[in-house]
């Protein structure tokens, strides 16, 4: 990893010179010229879903060691058009892998995802990379709420996230919104699963 | 090779297996798996084939209490009774390479043993079969 002293300014030279330093190189050093597709890094050959972890490597940098798998479940029974609100709270250093979901009525339902107490800065000059002042606690994490069939996978075709999303604040928690949008009358079952991983309670013991 | 990549073990291909009949409208159905004692169980991969995907289930370590599944109070509208997860949004198939991925492995010490409820909300008894895919560990004699 190299520092480039003038990576600031969004001209096309600085640009590459921030990607350049931020992220992996595509290619082996020993093969500079040889060219790829710009979107080759993003998924593995096989471009399996599940594979975007590096199955090869056995416990990705910063999960060596006391983890263990968790399904965190949000659920709800809701007559048509109804939405309501659940919140998951955390065990520790909960990061979020994948999530998945079903609705056992075909019009299925929307999700809006909160972090409810994550916190970033914003800038005070993005051009020229001035950090201003904290935001307020809780980010979304999509634009607006979802179809479920495009934001949720299933335990056969779970939705990795390309990297972890973690939920390490103290007292950390997930609000999960919910809108059933099946109109038949009959209540939705609807269930939401947040699978992650979690440090043990009695790490490092 | 290299030390920093060897672990010293072993790995063989292993699966354990939980086959059974839920009865219809079961709740909580309370089943063991004991980890052999031979050797410890690295836990990569997540199948199950049901009758009916109207099935539920929780996951407990014994020697710990961990639950492997949980929710919150707040995540349980109308405060039901929470049975656990939809058997399909935890475990995969293993045809088309769609097994659930742990991502990062867990290690299952031997002679531990895991239980798993099944809650089945189809009204018929529901054949069950659920598989730990992953690896046994070894140990391989130190080279001098």
């Amino acid at each position: 990893m190299t520092h480039n002293p003038h990576a600031a300014g969004n001209t096309p030279g600085s640009a590459a010179a921030r990607s350049a330093s931020f992220h992996q190189p595509m290619n082996p050093r020993r093969d500079p010229s040889v060219l790829t597709h710009t979107l080759a890094r993003m998924l593995p050959l096989h471009s399996y879903q599940s594979q975007v972890y590096r199955l090869g490597e056995k416990y990705p940098p910063g999960f060596e060691d006391g983890f263990t798998p968790i399904w965190e479940v949000a659920t709800a029974l809701l007559p048509a058009r109804q939405t309501t609100q659940l919140r998951i709270n955390f065990q520790n250093q909960f990061h979020l892998l994948a999530i998945m979901g079903s609705s056992s009525l075909a019009g299925g339902f929307r999700v809006q995802l909160y972090d409810m107490k994550k916190q970033y800065c914003s800038w005070a000059d993005a051009a020229r990379r001035i950090v201003g002042a904290p935001q307020k606690p809780g980010v979304r994490l999509a634009g607006r709420g979802v179809n479920f069939a495009t934001f949720l996978g299933t335990g056969s075709d779970p939705f990795f996230l390309r990297e972890p999303h973690p939920f390490t604040e103290p007292n950390a928690q997930a609000l999960v919104i919910v809108q059933n949008q099946d109109t038949s009358g009959a209540s939705n079952q609807i269930q939401v699963a947040l699978y992650g991983l979690a440090r043990r309670f009695n790490w490092p013991d | 090779m290299n030390s920093m990549l060897d672990d010293q073990f072993e790995r063989q291909f292993f699966s354990y297996v939980i086959d059974r009949t839920v009865p219809a409208n079961a709740v909580q159905d309370p089943n063991a798996l004991q980890i052999l004692s031979d050797a410890d169980f690295e836990w990569w991969w997540l199948l199950c084939s049901r009758t009916s995907n109207l099935l539920k289930v929780l996951l407990k370590e014994q020697a710990t209490g961990r639950d492997f599944i949980g929710t919150s109070p707040q995540a349980q509208a109308g405060g039901a009774v929470f049975n656990g997860i939809n058997i399909d949004n935890w475990a995969g198939t293993a045809q088309g390479n769609a097994s659930f991925p742990l991502a990062v492995p867990y290690v299952m010490p031997a002679t531990r043993v895991y239980s798993l409820f099944f809650t089945d909300t189809s009204g018929a008894p529901n054949v069950t079969e659920v598989v730990f895919s992953g690896f046994k560990l070894w140990p391989r004699p130190s080279q001098a």
